[in-house]
């Protein structure tokens, strides 16, 4: 009798381990690597033609886009880098000298929406300036360090330059800024410490996909929404289209009529940051393969893509894989 | 082998001094022994000692004089007689009386009866806890009224009680209270049960004895004491369907003046998901190792005990395969260690009071590492990203001592003591170690009166980081009859800001989240009322017990993280809320063989959306029904027992990802266990088998979602699901 009892507790121990891990056959495909670095550091400019990335910048290089459309009056901010604006009104420029005032702190929309800029209202639509001061938050570092604050008001846009007032908030450096238009640039980076244009975006028909850090919206507990960094693909969308597949086909079944029939959009955002998840529990993200893109290059060539993964083959983030097959 | 020691301890004792005595305690319509009873002797100079019979009914003790006594058992009617040295004595209890008559320790001026005591004790025994099978606390509450236990598999459980969070529910062991709370919550998947003697809980706050957080309720566990003039031990082994093992064993060596109680364990759990073939589990691997260690020395009339007990976890979350085109997976190994010893002295004073000194050393320390492992190889490493590791230090010095004494016939004085040091490190707390002292007296008086029992208490503190509030509370009771009782109580309880929200220092590109070291303590008031109705026949076959509660919370001041601007978020003192609700508990016994239980709760809360959106509720209600059947065969020798609870609809009001705000509800669920046990070998191995969570209750599905880049879906995990345990004691 009392063997089965020992033996009944003994056998408890078999239970009662760790499971041997069996090793997995190495993965049998490679896939695209856009290298963001762990702080998310780059960014970087992938075109869909060629299958190759054309340039790797880092984005705290500069602070403004500069719109390469003579038709446009925009300035867009590095939102990479977490900027924002505030408009202090039609008032004298050399009267501004905090960052108090009652607008909010404004972001420019994460679908590229011209109308949706921070510093939409620096010109009337007739490229004359509002007159109206804007306070520009510099944004962040990669640690999180505040970059300061500048004021700007604009001067004049028409189809040759944009042209801006910027100072610090002492009035110091007062400076005006002069961006001459290029079409053949979908927008041209500039920074504002030394007041010079950066080579920071190619050409824009050498372009079509843009990973990088870029700043978008949630939602707090009270409903309030919060800008927040996020990463992921932006698109050029002088260049090309891009919309989520909602079939049931796996990824290798997708073919171009799959394709036809998905609805694509132009805003900027139209892959997004959403194909991947952060995991509370464990601190880590993890991507979903099972969302699926189209593309829609600007010549009729057609492409799905999906994010296979985040991380390189040391465990840091930063590093979304991806693969990419023309239709 | 057993007979043997026992018999021979004895007879060691009776040659050396002649005086042992042996009481037999008897179930008296049955005539079975009754195991554990309590057995409370009230020695020449006042002082007392508590001792329990063995397995048999038996309790031998060495007495030099004739000495009084009071035996109990939960379940019986309380019998007193004397015994003089030598003697034998044959005690048979009365059945029916609910346990009314169990000795209660949690904030009491002396170790009372639960019938006596001011407060509402809930006990849960040795007994009930082998019934459910449960390992840890966790695992035995979610049966319990106005006692909701939640799952986070980075926090481990966590418990509501009367609708309020765990960051105002107070854990103690043998009355000192645990550190190491993680966002509010102690796991309690941490507390270990197999060194438990019993557990009590109290609703509501206990603030003056215990001080901070004790105020929706208050949980003590009770450890099992070395036992003097004893050699045993005893071997446990549990194995659930899931994948769950527990094995525990003890050993307890007593002599006249001192005696010695060991105690390890070890649980596993090789991890599950409702998907077989997953690498990422829902319910993670996790490994505890446990110990205990506890000395009792008898020193002249005094008695000193020193304890320690410990725990070692690893939590494994492994990740899954980082996308078809890796050969990589990121696992997560969350660490904690907790240690807490104490060296306790006791000495009796005149009347039947006590004076009691411990000092306390509590330790919390728990490490999150990342690694990065390669499938095809089976080799892992640290990840480089320092964000991904993490390690915090909790550590705790508690100085408490009580000491009683007798103004007058009619009032008894408490006075205490409780010294708290606390220091904290890691986990997002800035500029290195912060430390916290808080500094309290406190008083309380047992003023009776007839059948009134009135007992008012006052604590004063001084805090080194925040004012501290003084706290008032009076308890009261009137006994009307053999039947009624009433008690009311009005008590204050605050919780005091934790170290991350008076330290917290989370800044990076998208986080501006600093504490706030203004903040002052959360404060709330509670109300209740509740009745007792008591009644058995002569025999005390048939018993019934009614019990109607109803009470109140209002905290106010609560802490909060609010958005000042864009990413900068900070604490405040904001918030406030009410819970409050009515239940009603009845139970009916057949003696021996029948037991049932039935009881309902309804609880309202706060809405906090209302505010905001007067078009919404103000307040918002969920039921619960509890009912629990035990049937005994006369020999006490077969138990089976069903409990069951229904958690009713939970509403509220969440944003979705438009920012409209959307009713949410967390659907009822019912959790059904049942189990059975044997005793065999003249009640030396007992065999529970059972089946929990039979309706095989997983994961609720809340009906709206909210969306953003924290969105976490509309899925709350309540249980790994249905599951079958066999464990098996042994007694030696």
């Amino acid at each position: 009798m009392k063997n089965i009892y020992f033996i009944l507790f003994a056998s408890l121990f078999l239970f009662a381990c760790e499971k041997e891990e069996k090793p997995v056959a190495p993965a049998s495909k490679t896939a695209l690597t856009a290298g963001l670095g762990s702080q998310y550091e780059n960014s970087i400019y992938f075109n869909v033609l060629s299958g190759q990335f054309v340039m790797t910048v880092g984005h705290e290089l500069w602070d403004l886009n500069f719109t390469g459309d003579p038709q446009s009056h925009a300035i867009f901010l590095n939102s990479s880098n977490f900027l924002f604006a505030k408009e202090m009104g039609a008032v004298p420029f050399e009267t501004v000298s905090d960052t108090s005032g009652i607008n909010p702190w404004k972001y420019d929309y994460p679908t590229g929406n011209e109308t949706k800029t921070a510093l939409y209202n620096l010109f009337n639509e007739d490229g004359t300036s509002t007159q109206k001061v804007f306070i520009l938050d510099k944004g962040v570092d990669k640690k999180g360090k505040s970059n300061g604050f500048v004021k700007v008001m604009g001067v004049e846009s028409n189809a040759t330059f944009t042209s801006i007032r910027i100072a610090e908030l002492d009035n110091s450096f007062d400076t005006i800024v002069s961006v001459t238009k290029n079409a053949d640039f979908r927008q041209m980076p500039y920074e504002l410490d030394f007041f010079t244009k950066v080579n920071a975006e190619p050409i824009s028909n050498n372009w079509h996909l843009f990973f990088s850090q870029y700043t978008d919206f949630d939602l707090t507990a009270e409903g309030d929404t919060i800008p927040y960094l996020v990463r992921g693909a932006l698109i050029n969308h002088q260049q090309i289209e891009a919309g989520q597949y909602s079939g049931n086909k796996t990824f290798d079944e997708i073919n171009k009529s799959d394709a036809l029939n998905t609805e694509l959009s132009n805003d900027q955002n139209a892959i997004g940051y959403r194909w991947k998840t952060f995991e509370f529990d464990s601190g880590t993200y993890v991507v979903d393969d099972t969302q699926y893109f189209i593309l829609k290059e600007k010549s009729g060539n057609y492409y799905k893509l999906r994010f296979v993964g985040f991380y390189n083959d040391l465990g840091e983030k930063g590093y979304p894989k991806f693969e990419i097959v023309g239709l | 082998m057993k007979g043997f020691l026992t018999c021979f301890f004895i007879s060691i004792g009776s040659v050396l001094l002649g005086q042992t005595s042996i009481i037999s305690v008897y179930d008296s319509i049955t005539q079975n022994p009754i195991e554990f009873a309590h057995v409370i002797f009230t020695h020449d100079n006042g002082s007392k000692s508590v001792k329990t019979t063995n397995q048999d009914g038996v309790l031998s003790v060495n007495l030099t004089t004739k000495t009084y006594f009071n035996c109990s058992f939960i379940g019986y009617s309380a019998k007193k007689d004397s015994i003089a040295p030598g003697q034998t004595k044959k005690i048979l209890l009365k059945p029916g009386n609910f346990g009314i008559n169990e000795v209660v320790l949690t904030g009491q001026i002396d170790p009372v009866s639960e019938k006596n005591s001011v407060y509402k004790v809930k006990v849960i025994n040795q007994e009930q806890i082998t019934h459910r099978g449960a390992i840890t606390l966790n695992q035995l509450l979610n049966d319990q009224l106005n006692i909701r236990i939640g799952q986070d598999n980075a926090l481990g459980s966590t418990i509501d009680i009367q609708g309020l969070g765990g960051e105002n529910v107070k854990i103690l062991i043998d009355g000192i209270p645990i550190v190491g709370r993680q966002d509010g919550n102690i796991d309690l998947s941490q507390l270990n049960l197999d060194n438990i003697e019993k557990i009590e809980i109290i609703e509501g706050p206990l603030s003056v004895a215990y001080g901070s957080s004790a105020i929706a309720g208050t949980i003590n566990l009770i450890t099992k004491k070395p036992v003097n003039n004893t050699v045993s031990g005893s071997a446990k082994a549990l194995y659930e369907s899931v994948g769950y093992t527990n094995l525990d064993a003890n050993l307890n060596v007593g002599l006249k003046k001192q005696a010695l109680r060991v105690n390890v364990g070890r649980n596993f759990f090789g991890g599950w998901d409702p998907n077989n073939d997953t690498r990422n589990q829902q319910w993670n691997q996790k490994e505890q190792i446990l110990g205990s260690f506890g000395y009792d020395f008898n020193w002249g009339k005094s008695k000193i005990d020193l304890s320690t007990q410990g725990l070692h976890e690893v939590i494994k979350d492994k990740g899954n395969r980082l996308g078809s085109f890796s050969d990589y997976a990121l696992d997560t190994w969350f660490t904690t260690r907790r240690l807490m010893s104490k060296i306790a002295y006791s000495r009796p004073l005149k009347g039947n009071r006590a004076f009691n000194i411990s000092f306390t050393h509590n330790l919390f320390w728990r490490s999150k590492i990342t690694y990065n492992r390669n499938l095809v190889s089976l080799e892992q490493a640290i990840t480089p990203n320092p964000a991904d590791h993490d390690t915090t230090l909790f550590m705790g010095y508690n100085v408490r001592a009580t000491y009683p004494f007798k103004l007058s016939e009619k009032v008894v004085l408490q006075s205490g003591l409780d010294l708290n040091y606390e220091t904290g490190e890691g986990g997002r707390i800035s500029r290195g170690t912060r430390t916290m002292g808080d500094y309290a007296v406190f008083t309380s008086a047992s003023i009776k009166h007839k059948n009134l029992t009135l007992q008012p208490g006052v604590r004063w503190a001084y805090n080194s980081v925040f004012n501290s509030p003084i706290v008032p509370s009076l308890f009261a009771k009137y006994q009307l009859g053999d039947h009624w009782s009433f008690r009311g109580s009005y008590a204050m309880g605050f919780r005091a800001p934790s170290l991350k929200e008076l330290y917290m220092e989370f800044v990076d590109a998208n986080h501006n989240i600093l504490g706030n070291e203004d903040l002052s303590p959360e404060k709330s008031h509670n109300t209740n009322l509740s009745f007792q109705y008591l009644w058995s026949d002569k025999k005390g076959v048939h018993s019934l017990k009614v019990e109607p509660t109803l009470f109140y919370n209002f905290i106010h001041e609560n802490i909060a993280l609010i958005q000042v601007q864009g990413t900068q978020f900070a604490y405040r003192n904001i918030d406030q809320m009410e819970t409050f609700g009515a239940k009603l508990v009845v139970n009916y016994n057949i003696h021996p063989d029948y037991q049932f239980k039935l009881g309902y709760s309804h609880l309202g809360f706060t809405n906090q959306n209302y505010k905001d959106h007067p078009e919404t509720d103000p307040y918002l209600f969920t039921p619960e029904v509890v009912a629990g059947f035990d049937y005994w065969r006369s020999s006490k020798k077969f138990n089976f027992n069903i409990t069951y609870k229904y958690t009713g609809n939970t509403p509220g009001y969440a944003l979705d990802d438009k920012g409209d705000l959307a009713q949410t509800n967390v659907p009822g669920y019912n959790l059904l266990d049942i189990s059975a046990t044997q005793k065999i070998w003249k009640n030396r191995i007992s065999i529970t088998a059972g089946g929990k969570n039979l309706f095989n209750v997983q994961n609720l599905q809340t009906a709206a979602n909210t969306g953003g880049a924290h969105s976490g879906g509309g899925s709350r995990p309540i249980s790994w699901g249905r599951t079958f345990f066999v464990s098996c004691k042994l007694n030696l």
